[in-house]
């Protein structure tokens, strides 16, 4: 276990740090200056000059990856250059709505993908799975954008239960606040909640077939009881990997859920940012959003250990 | 009295092919404390058979005939009856140990489990019976063992631990299936000797199923051959191995490898039986062994024999058997 966990970290810190040199180096070639973005295109040499001096721009840039990545480490981030606030700043509010929505989403597809897969897998073959795999195919092709303009005009516009968009604040009470993220949080769900319940009802139904599902039949178990006591914990083993990796797509899935429902969450801020080349922002928005993914991996990593015994013993 | 009686037993599997004959017209009786061996090659049925008994076939089985446990008729029960007899009156042991035992599980809970299925018992009881229970099954520091889990076993311990799990509540009835096939042949031998002792010790029922001959002969009084799912030959284990009447039979026994027999004719290959298990789906018109047998005539090919009683504990449904004795007689030995 200790050797496993060792292991696990150190892929973990592995993983971030090549993260970093990508993001910067990435946006280091990009075109556009950023002195030139802030002061606009008709701006004098000499003022272009002084700007990229006063921003550190002239320095090296491994000098300046330093600079960065020993800041970042210790929790400073730098300053936007469009809104001359510090990046903390404008990521607390942010955080405050994008990290509900990811849980509420996540949540929702869990909830979806369980009740839909397994229910698939113990009706196998006859219409209930034939009709939930007809609705996860249609689930799966439906882009989150199109269902989210559909939502907004069902439930919007023609029935009027939600707002269309905009975030009315934690301050506002937890119930309108809530309220405002079910509707981006159902379209972000859908496509996820899709896939995962097909998984969920394949890794299911190739665990019912296990030898050891046979041997609990044989001690006099029913149906009901051999599924919750010998099949779902190990269909779980590959259920929880791909609920790990399908955690980045909602994280990208909320940049575009957040443009339809006009939330301000990271989404919003980090597609600004690119529009406005405020590359500091931009990039320790996308080294926390790695983080983030990473941190969920090494999570999904030690669920298995929980579920899997093998995975604890020493000489794994 | 009879424990376990099975009369016309046939089994049918739809497949996407066709319908497969699995089993054809199976009937044997039981009594307790008997022990009955199933033998042939892979695909002839044995296994279908016993996961009747158990009434554990696959969805898309059909089964017809009967299969009667202390005069139960077990064709006819529903699937909650059917949980109450699985593991507390039958159980069954598989052959993939590796296999067969839950990961996630320590092996101890994994034993107690069909002990509180059928039993009310407390805890601290259940734990109790189930020290005991590895302990007979021959695996050491069982206080310690039951909190492992299988990965942490050998082959030959999680056997054990399949046996322990199948005598949880002592049943009448135990069924193993190819239970030594898996594993090396020490432990075979071990293992063979363990559901010896047991079935004495418990007054089991014993219907041993195996490929192998050598297995058979060590546990069973009586035998079924089966060949393409059918029993084409059923006597004493004495009667089959000494004076075995069916083409099929008398192949078997001379594929045995033979010390005794190789030094004086060195450069005779083992003899094998020639051709293929038939597919189930298109088994032949008349004798399910037609296809690969030497003596087969038209007759054999178009109308399936009926069993002949040769005495009171042999029968055989063979129209040559008597050609095939000669030649067994006869035979390379």
């Amino acid at each position: 276990m200790k050797f496993f966990l060792i292991k696990r970290l150190s892929t973990f810190a592995a993983t971030l740090f090549a993260a970093t040199l990508l993001t910067f180096f990435a946006l280091e070639i990009l075109p556009g200056d950023p002195a030139l973005v802030i002061l606009g295109v008709d701006a004098p040499d000499s003022a272009v000059a002084a700007l990229r001096e006063q921003l550190g721009l002239n320095r090296p840039v491994t000098e300046r990856y330093i600079d960065w990545i020993s800041h970042f480490l210790r929790g400073e981030l730098g300053v936007s250059y469009t809104y001359s606030v510090p990046v903390s700043e404008l990521l607390r509010e942010r955080l405050a709505i994008t990290i509900p929505l990811a849980l509420m989403a996540m949540a929702l597809s869990v909830v979806i993908a369980f009740s839909l897969g397994i229910y698939a897998a113990t009706h196998h073959n006859r219409h209930g799975d034939v009709l939930v795999m007809g609705v996860s195919q249609l689930g799966i092709s439906i882009p989150n954008f199109w269902l989210a303009l559909m939502l907004i005009l069902l439930f919007a516009v023609n029935l009027g239960w939600f707002a269309s968009g905009g975030f009315p604040g934690w301050y506002a009470g937890w119930w309108p606040a809530l309220k405002a993220l079910i509707l981006p949080a159902i379209a972000l769900a859908t496509v996820q909640g899709a896939i995962l319940a097909r998984f969920t009802r394949s890794a299911t139904l190739e665990t019912m077939r296990e030898d050891y599902v046979r041997t609990a039949r044989a001690k006099g178990l029913n149906r009901r009881q051999t599924l919750w006591r010998h099949v779902l914990r190990n269909a779980m083993i590959s259920v929880v990997t791909v609920m790990g990796l399908q955690f980045a797509n909602l994280l990208a899935g909320t940049i575009v859920v957040e443009s339809v429902f006009a939330l301000p969450g990271i989404g919003r801020l980090i597609l600004q940012s690119i529009a406005n080349r405020d590359v500091v922002v931009v990039r320790d928005i996308v080294t926390l959003l790695v983080a983030m993914v990473v941190i969920i991996n090494l999570v999904v990593d030690l669920l298995y250990a929980l579920i899997d015994p093998r995975l604890r013993s020493s000489d794994v | 009295m009879t424990l376990l009686t099975v009369d016309d037993l046939s089994v049918s599997l739809d497949t996407a092919q066709g319908r497969a004959q699995a089993v054809r017209d199976l009937s044997f009786d039981l009594g307790p404390g008997d022990t009955l061996g199933i033998v042939g090659e892979s695909g002839c049925g044995k296994t279908m058979s016993a996961l009747a008994i158990l009434g554990l076939l696959p969805d898309n089985a059909v089964t017809t005939g009967a299969i009667r446990l202390n005069d139960r008729d077990l064709l006819n029960c529903t699937e909650a009856e059917w949980c109450d007899i699985r593991g507390n009156q039958i159980a069954m042991i598989f052959q993939e140990p590796m296999t067969s035992l839950n990961p996630v599980h320590p092996i101890g809970r994994q034993i107690m489990e069909g002990m509180f299925l059928h039993r009310a018992l407390s805890k601290a009881q259940a734990l109790e019976e189930t020290i005991r229970l590895l302990e007979t099954v021959g695996i050491q520091n069982a206080a310690e063992r039951l909190k492992h889990y299988p990965h942490q076993l050998s082959g030959g311990q999680r056997q054990r631990v399949m046996i322990a799990i199948a005598l949880a509540n002592q049943p009448r009835l135990l069924i193993a299936d190819e239970p030594t096939t898996a594993v090396d042949v020490t432990i075979q031998k071990q293992i063979l000797g363990l559901i010896n002792k047991l079935i004495d010790e418990f007054d089991m029922g014993l219907v041993l199923i195996s490929h192998d001959l050598g297995v058979i002969a060590k546990l069973v009084e009586r035998v079924i051959v089966m060949y393409g799912g059918v029993a084409v030959e059923t006597g004493s284990v004495e009667t089959i191995f000494s004076d075995p009447a069916h083409p099929y039979t008398c192949g078997l026994l001379s594929a045995i490898p033979r010390i005794d027999r190789s030094t004086h004719s060195r450069h005779k290959r083992l003899p094998t039986i020639p051709g293929v298990v038939p597919d189930l789906v298109d088994m032949p018109a008349g004798c399910t062994f037609s296809d690969r047998c030497s003596l087969a005539t038209d007759t054999c090919r178009t109308v399936p024999p009926v069993p002949v009683v040769l005495s009171s504990h042999h029968q055989v449904a063979c129209y040559h058997l008597d050609r095939a004795r000669a030649q067994w007689q006869t035979g390379p030995r």
